[in-house]
């Protein structure tokens, strides 16, 4: 009696014991197997430190929702975030420690152009899927390198679907560009130019500036003198907010239009009347009533208690990309995620229906065609971004 | 033909008039002439802020380069004054300006009187100005943050056309008011009791210690006539410029060309070189190249200290070291 007592609460001992390190076990080598580990290099902190962190949350959120609803089906995902201060050095050893010390399985990097162009070439010498959620300059996708996607809009695209806005809609026929001294406003100067010849659109006169110039008057007069009907800036919003303030001043009417590079309120409130019925091209207006848009502005703002801006929209539809890609490749290789996203397609998200065209651009973009009115920005055009 | 009056004013003995035939050439056209107008104002701004070096530069022989963020200061100051509590723009300049006295005058006693005391080597004291200047401009951005901040214009910046010529109410504004700053200047200078010293002091310090001035007081009265010129200059340009943190840097930095093209330390050249140097900036973005404009601003700095180190507008050369 006593002995058999004795053995089964021995025996119930070892099935505790045995059950709970087989359900240990189990938990932990499901983890091992099915976790995708996303990194993220952003700009936290330095000038474009607003960005950098709207990324950052941005992507927080889009990965705890999808691990909360299982979007990625088996796959648990999780983000490692670099601050690479906009820095082009900073943000290739960001990027080197994420791939060497965390072993991600996939970036989103960066914001700032040049610091991408830099994480290009440790992602695509060790052979990790890159995405940019923020990166606009044109250069970015044209090196033929098989490892990056961009979730931003593409200049090019920009600078071709204001220059064929303002012919179609607006009926201009001579333009001039004023652009900043910066490769951010050169490459939107040459981008311009091509997009004027595509169109037969006359390019009048082409003006530059420095970024911290104040007065601009003299290109202005130039511009003025030209008999330009719209005037394409490609710059950061102080010095378009100068510009257009200058411009009305010296009594110059003809229509203003600007990229996303300079899409902020902080250019309505400087410029004022000056920057009425301005035309820009954003990818994102937190106010818009598409029922995509509307959602993701409401759950951003119950976390963070703010209104996202397009660079948060952008990463946020990165992140639901990588989730779709790690679902449909069952697999976190490098190989099989780069296949698997740029065969993305079916998905609704807040910026558009992506889809990847060869070079790593999406083509799937909604670009919205934004007017400033009063003091906010009101859409007037949507053009999809491979058209 | 038209060089006729060109070659009789060279074969005079002033080399002043020298460039008026030169500039009524150009100015024929209505282009270039509006070019010239465009100059004007901001050509007024530089002269108030070449005035200020100059003054102090005549007064104590030190070349405060806190003269730029001492611009920015008074801007936000004004632009809190007019902005924030609401009180109007003519208010708002007085404040400032006296605000920005009593900043100056606190530089003299706080940084410039002890170091003058203990008989500083003349370098120390310009590197403590350099001290002063990066110290106004961290206080700003933690007080103001980095963002530009828009000072709305107490005038209409709607242009009023002549002909096809066309010039804003706030340019008026701002070399009228510029134009202004500088008669009251020089009345003070000529007439007053503190300028009268402030003028013996500048042309023989010991001379003027021995006459009984106390060169102390004539410093800080430099430093703060010199401070309220530059409060005035950064609310006038406040409208056409927005107000930044880092807006003392340029504004700083042309003044004291415009000030060396006029020759430091004398008055009445400050004022000159600062219209120049306006105008010049103007004309050259828009006739040469708008990139090149800084180019030729510095090109023609250097050209100035080559050919004429004590100035353009510096009749009789004097060394003053």
């Amino acid at each position: 009696m006593f002995g058999l007592r004795k053995s089964i609460s021995l025996l119930l001992i070892l099935v505790i014991v045995l059950g709970s390190l087989l359900t240990i076990g189990g938990c932990s080598s499901q983890n091992s197997q099915k976790v995708l580990r996303i990194g993220v290099v952003g700009p936290e902190s330095g000038g474009s430190a607003q960005l950098g962190q709207a990324q950052r949350k941005a992507v927080q959120l889009a990965v705890d929702e999808i691990n909360a609803s299982k979007a990625a089906g088996d796959w648990k995902l999780e983000a490692y975030f670099e601050d690479d201060e906009g820095n082009p050095t900073k943000s290739a050893s960001a990027t080197n420690k994420l791939i060497q010390q965390y072993k991600v399985n996939v970036l989103i990097a960066s914001i700032n152009s040049s610091a991408t162009l830099a994480d290009m070439v440790v992602t695509s010498r060790v052979g990790i899927p890159q995405i940019t959620a923020g990166s606009t300059g044109a250069s970015i996708t044209a090196q033929g390198n098989e490892w990056i996607f961009r979730t931003a809009v593409n200049d090019e695209f920009q600078a071709d679907a204001l220059v064929k806005y303002a012919r179609d809609v607006m009926g201009i026929k001579k333009i001039a560009t004023f652009t900043a001294s910066d490769d951010y406003g050169q490459s939107g100067a040459k981008l311009l130019a091509s997009a004027a010849k595509k169109y037969s659109v006359d390019l009048v006169s082409e003006q530059t500036y420095n970024n911290g110039d104040k007065d601009f008057k003299p290109q202005l007069l130039s511009i003025k003198s030209s008999g330009a009907q719209g005037i394409f800036m490609w710059g950061l919003y102080t010095e378009a907010a100068l510009i257009s303030k200058q411009a009305r001043q010296l009594g110059i009417n003809a229509q203003l239009f600007g990229a996303s590079g300079m899409a902020s309120m902080k250019l309505i409130e400087l410029g004022g009347d000056a920057t009425q019925d301005m035309i820009l091209t954003q990818s994102f207006l937190a106010d818009s009533s598409e029922e995509q848009v509307k959602q993701f502005v409401d759950k951003y703002k119950a976390k963070y208690h703010e209104n996202p801006i397009p660079h948060a929209a952008q990463a946020y539809d990165t992140v639901y990309i990588i989730a779709n890609a790690v679902k449909v490749a069952n697999s976190n290789k490098p190989e099989d995620l780069r296949n698997a996203i740029r065969k993305t397609q079916g998905l609704n998200l807040v910026t558009g229906s992506p889809k990847f065209n060869e070079k790593g651009d999406d083509i799937g973009k909604r670009l919205l065609i934004t007017k400033i009115k009063g003091d906010k920005f009101v859409l007037v055009d949507t053009v999809f971004t491979g058209q | 033909m038209w060089l006729v009056p060109f070659m009789v004013v060279m074969k005079g003995t002033s080399e002043y008039p020298l460039l008026f035939p030169l500039l009524f050439q150009w100015l024929r056209d209505v282009v270039k002439l509006q070019y010239f107008l465009n100059g004007l104002p901001i050509g007024s701004i530089y002269a108030l802020v070449a005035l200020s070096y100059s003054l102090i530069y005549a007064a104590s022989g030190v070349l405060n380069w806190s003269q730029g963020d001492i611009v920015m200061l008074g801007a936000f100051i004004g632009f809190t004054i007019i902005n924030v509590i609401k009180l109007g723009f003519t208010t708002g300049l007085l404040i400032s300006m006296i605000v920005l006295a009593l900043v100056g005058l606190l530089i003299q006693i706080a940084i410039l009187q002890p170091l003058r005391n203990r008989q500083a080597p003349p370098i120390n004291v310009v590197i403590a100005t350099l001290g002063v200047a990066i110290l106004i401009r961290n206080v700003a951005l933690v007080i103001w943050g980095a963002d530009a901040q828009n000072s709305p214009s107490p005038v209409s910046t709607k242009p009023i056309y002549l002909g096809s010529l066309s010039i804003t109410p706030q340019d008026i504004l701002i070399l009228m008011a510029g134009i202004a700053l500088m008669v009251i200047l020089q009345f003070l200078l000529k007439r007053s009791k503190e300028g009268k010293a402030l003028r013996a002091v500048a042309q023989d310090r010991y001379a003027a210690i021995l006459m009984g001035i106390d060169t102390n007081r004539s410093d800080g009265v430099a430093f703060a006539a010199s401070a309220s010129l530059g409060a005035a200059a950064g609310m006038l340009v406040a409208p056409i410029f927005f107000v930044t943190f880092n807006m003392g840097a340029l504004i700083g930095l042309k003044g004291f060309v415009a000030a060396v093209i006029g020759g430091l330390g004398n008055i009445p050249g400050a004022i000159a070189g600062g219209f120049f140097l306006g105008i010049i900036e103007s004309m050259a973005g828009g006739q040469i190249s708008s990139g090149y404009r800084d180019a030729i601003t510095y090109a023609l700095l250097i050209l100035v200290l080559w050919l004429k180190p004590a100035g353009l507008f510096l009749r009789k050369t004097r060394q003053k070291v």
